[in-house]
């Protein structure tokens, strides 16, 4: 009885405190190379980079501070992931992967851009499964306007069965080239033009003759006169036999929620690339298909683990490890969290327009970079940080390594003088008593109270200005240091 | 093997030591939209009213046999200094496939997205240049119907400078803003160092380290000599009016201080030449800025002595269908027309006074010498010391052809050997 009760007093002691089972796993991994791991993250900077991940937008001031009242985590992690942020995230993700984009070369053309985008969001939204979601993709037919999956087949000048097979393997996979024997399974894909502009049809080519067998997992498939021959290609790649499809996808969204994938890059699956860990990768796809592929279930187990909520400073014997386990990844802001957090300070947001077809097109003001999903359509700033021009589907057309020019505009722009001049925000913050405005502009920028040290070192720098420069304009340089200071520029 | 056989031949016919690596510098003066070759450099008069318009009587130049449209009468008496390359095909009518033609050379319809020529320049060049300012320079702002990087990293896109050249003060997006006081610029870099060090710790990686590199880096950029390169203001009346007091004629003149500054590529982007609808009444206006510009330019570049070391380009995405279109919507428009249209070139190793290329009598097809977007390329290429031949890395196929249209058929025409000059012993 004793023994009994110590077992149980030692479980709840021990157990809960040590999170989930995926942390285990980490745990394990890091105990076995012997890395220990930084300590958890201070709230302010948890709740900076929740948003930011699984949102792509800096939390408000209210957001932080609410959150910085009563940190609940799963609170915060849930409110998330059922957010319209969540869904724009990953339309914003797959539109990299599946090229969306209205002009060269992918030439999806606005009305299509449209349709796929708005299928994507409604699919996000209501959490569909991701084999359905994968196997709806592959085996859709008709109108790109009316069936936008079909757009999946028309990314770009190749429309060969070649290149389908080759997308397949590399979307679902993670494989860069496709096995060998896919080609037939794609061999009746075809498409008709209508007299509507830029609407095709995507049909099943009824002449087309037997081809040589296809070949799948290494047994031959008979491919039937009368059958979508599509069919039998999607029902294996997203059975849950086929644990390669589910693994795939787990070690991709771990990349987008940690920075890097257990193997990496994680759309080069079979590259030869060690997985940092073999038994975490393995924990993730069980984890997601004995939850029916269900990605917001997957996502939701990474962002309440302890691994994502480490703080990104090393501790002695990590400081070389930058898979993530240890420590969170630092990485710099993407373009479109970049852009769209500048203009969320500023409150002056940045316009968008489209010039195909003629007449152009304006997005309505206050449209977010990330809800613009289309290749095409951008700004300088947004190319400057490296947003991917959606020519091919690999992660890694996503550039956000930092060079000359990014840090020129963060210091100097035009662009952001402009934003800092014109802004609603600064003028109501001006009016408001300095330490006031102080305070409020590290909660709007860093999304953290300001120290006391850090006002008073401002005020002081006030002091020495020119008394011209004093007033808003000073302020305006409180936001732009702020801006251009690392702790904004760096995901932490 | 045909391909090895018509660069070998292309290669005798250059001369062994021809002008390979004479230019240092290229100005590419792109009209943006696609322009008119027969109001510019193509001049059809007897193909009668429903092909010229009002522009029926085309201007002898300083060369016996050229003429040119009748607006471009400064650069009729300078014809002996450039080549019009009446040739010029790209087989689209599109903008965007145009656009990525002509700037990149490649004409494959593979899937391969390939970076531009400022791209590949500067990739190319990237070990042997040293110079503060960005390589490749955009003025004002760069087109964004295709990725100009291409598969290569985002820094080879191109710098766009921002700004009106033409205002009282041309603001440099980055370099300077004439609201922003020098005092407040360094009061602000102090404010961005103190608070910096208060602030949360950051992990020093990589990235953050080169940050604060960056960050010193930019500001010689900012507060030095840099942005006296774009300061038009030093620039005397007499000069600033003779390439013309709008904003392309002084991006012109802020291209060439570029280029007397070492900057290896500088694209001077000239918007509004997609003239479906009132264009005559659009090409009076941009037919003399034209003028204006592309002389001063090229005269000054000679008068600086930095003509032989500068190539300038001048030309579109494509020319504009002969025939205009008098019905409704167009009510005297031209449409977009690839299969036939002229480019200008001069300086860095092309010799001036010549015509390559030939259309039949109303503008329409070229008969004879087709010059493709890889041919061009090639060339300025070749005259700038790289090998058109040579290859580029892919991030996932590896090394690949760097001008993969140029010695194929269809798609290919061979170098402009014919106007390459074989620098003096």
């Amino acid at each position: 009885m004793k023994r009994i009760l110590l077992c149980i007093i030692v479980y709840l002691v021990f157990l809960p405190a040590s999170a989930g089972e995926l942390d285990r796993y980490i745990d394990a991994a890091l105990a076995q190379k012997g890395i220990p791991s930084s300590p958890q993250s201070d709230p302010a900077r948890l709740v900076r980079r929740t948003f930011l991940v699984v949102t792509d937008r800096i939390p408000t001031s209210q957001q932080t501070a609410a959150y910085l009242r009563n940190p609940d985590r799963i609170a915060l992690v849930d409110s998330l992931l059922a957010s319209e942020g969540f869904v724009e995230k990953q339309v914003l993700k797959w539109g990299d992967l599946l090229r969306i984009k209205s002009e060269f070369p992918s030439c999806m053309w606005p009305n299509a851009v449209q349709a796929f985008n708005k299928w994507l969001g409604d699919a996000f939204r209501a959490n569909m499964p991701y084999d359905a979601f994968v196997r709806s993709l592959l085996l859709s037919t008709g109108s790109n306007f009316r069936v936008p999956q079909t757009n999946f087949y028309r990314a770009g000048n190749d429309r060969s069965p070649a290149k389908f097979s080759a997308d397949a393997a590399l979307l679902f996979l993670g494989r860069r080239k496709a096995p060998v024997g896919w080609e037939p399974f794609f061999a009746q894909v075809k498409f008709k033009s209508t007299k509507e502009w830029k609407e095709e049809i995507l049909c099943l080519n009824p002449d087309a003759e037997q081809k040589e067998q296809a070949i799948l997992d290494g047994r031959n498939i008979n491919l039937e006169p009368g059958t979508d021959w599509r069919q039998p290609l999607a029902e294996w790649l997203t059975s849950k036999q086929n644990r390669d499809f589910a693994r795939a996808f787990a070690n991709r969204l771990w990349a987008w929620l940690m920075g890097r994938g257990i193997i990496d890059p994680c759309d080069d699956m079979d590259g030869g690339h060690a997985p940092v860990d073999a038994a975490v990768l393995d924990y993730l796809t069980d984890r997601f298909i004995a939850s029916g592929f269900d990605v917001r279930a997957l996502a939701r187990e990474i962002l309440l683990s302890d691994a994502f909520s480490r703080s990104t400073l090393s501790v002695k014997g990590n400081e070389a490890d930058d898979t993530g386990f240890s420590h969170y990844r630092l990485d710099r802001l993407t373009s479109e969290q970049l852009c769209d957090a500048i203009c969320d300070i500023t409150e002056i947001p940045d316009l968008y327009s489209s010039r195909a077809p003629e007449p152009f097109t304006n997005f309505p003001a206050g449209t977010r970079a990330n809800q613009v999903c289309d290749g095409t359509i951008t700004t300088p700033q947004l190319d400057l940080f490296g947003r991917p021009s959606r020519d091919v589907a690999l992660e890694s057309s996503r550039d956000n390594t930092l060079d000359a020019k990014q840090i020129l505009y963060l210091l100097n722009s035009t662009v952001i003088q402009d934003k800092l001049t014109r802004s609603p925000y600064m003028k109501q913050i001006a009016g408001k008593d300095r330490t006031t405005a102080i305070k409020d502009i590290y909660m709007r920028v860093l999304s953290r109270p300001a120290t006391r040290e850090e006002i008073s070192a401002f005020q002081k720098w006030t002091q020495g200005l020119d008394p011209a420069f004093r007033g808003r304009r000073g302020l305006e340089s409180l936001v732009w240091a702020l801006i251009n200071s690392d702790e904004f520029l760096f995901v932490n | 093997m045909k391909r090895a056989i018509f660069v070998v031949f292309a290669l005798l016919a250059l001369g062994a030591g021809a002008a390979f690596g004479q230019a240092r510098s290229l100005v590419y003066i792109y009209l943006d939209g696609g322009s008119s070759q027969t109001d510019t450099f193509d001049p059809k008069p007897e193909a009668g009213a429903n092909y010229t318009g009002k522009y029926k009587t085309p201007i002898q130049t300083n060369v016996p046999g050229i003429m040119i449209g009748e607006r471009l009468k400064h650069l009729a008496k300078i014809a002996d200094r450039y080549t019009i390359l009446r040739g010029m095909c790209d087989g689209t009518n599109a903008h965007e496939t145009g656009h990525y033609r002509m700037l990149t050379g490649d004409m494959t319809g593979k899937d391969i997205v390939y970076p531009s020529y400022g791209a590949m320049i500067s990739y190319k060049k990237a070990d042997s240049y040293n110079n503060p300012i960005f390589p490749y320079i955009c003025i004002t702002e760069a087109s964004t119907r295709f990725n100009e990087a291409g598969f290569l990293k985002a820094w080879y896109k191109p710098y766009d400078t921002g700004g009106k050249p033409d205002a009282a003060q041309f603001d440099v997006s980055g370099i300077y803003d004439h609201r922003m006081d020098d005092r407040l610029l360094q009061a602000r870099r102090e404010l961005l160092g103190t608070l910096t060090k208060l602030g949360k710790p950051v992990e020093q990686t990589p990235e953050v380290q080169k940050a604060a590199r960056l960050r010193e880096q930019n500001y010689e950029l900012i507060l030095g000599g840099v942005r006296e390169a774009f300061d038009l203001t030093t620039e005397s009346d007499s000069v600033r009016n003779a390439y013309g007091r709008n904003n392309f004629g002084q991006s012109c003149l802020a291209a060439r201080k570029l280029v007397e500054r070492g900057v290896l590529v500088v694209m001077v982007r000239f918007r509004g030449w997609d003239t479906h609808k009132e264009h005559f009444k659009r090409m009076d206006q941009r037919l003399d800025e034209l003028d204006a510009g592309v002389s001063s330019l090229i005269l000054d570049l000679e008068k600086d002595g930095l003509l032989d070391s500068t190539i300038v380009v001048v030309g579109g995405e494509f020319g504009r269908t002969p025939l205009i279109a008098f019905g409704p919507p167009w009510n005297g428009g031209r449409g977009h027309y690839g299969a036939a249209f002229s480019y200008l070139v001069a300086g860095g190793g092309f010799e001036g006074g010549r015509v390559v290329g030939e259309t039949d009598a109303k503008g329409e097809q070229v008969v004879s010498r087709k010059i493709y977007p890889a041919d061009l390329w090639a060339s300025v290429y070749t005259l700038m010391g790289i090998d058109p031949l040579g290859t580029v890395d892919h991030p996932v196929l590896g090394p690949i052809p760097m001008l993969p249209s140029y010695g194929k058929e269809g798609q290919s025409n061979g170098m402009l050997t014919e106007i390459m000059k074989v620098p003096q012993q």
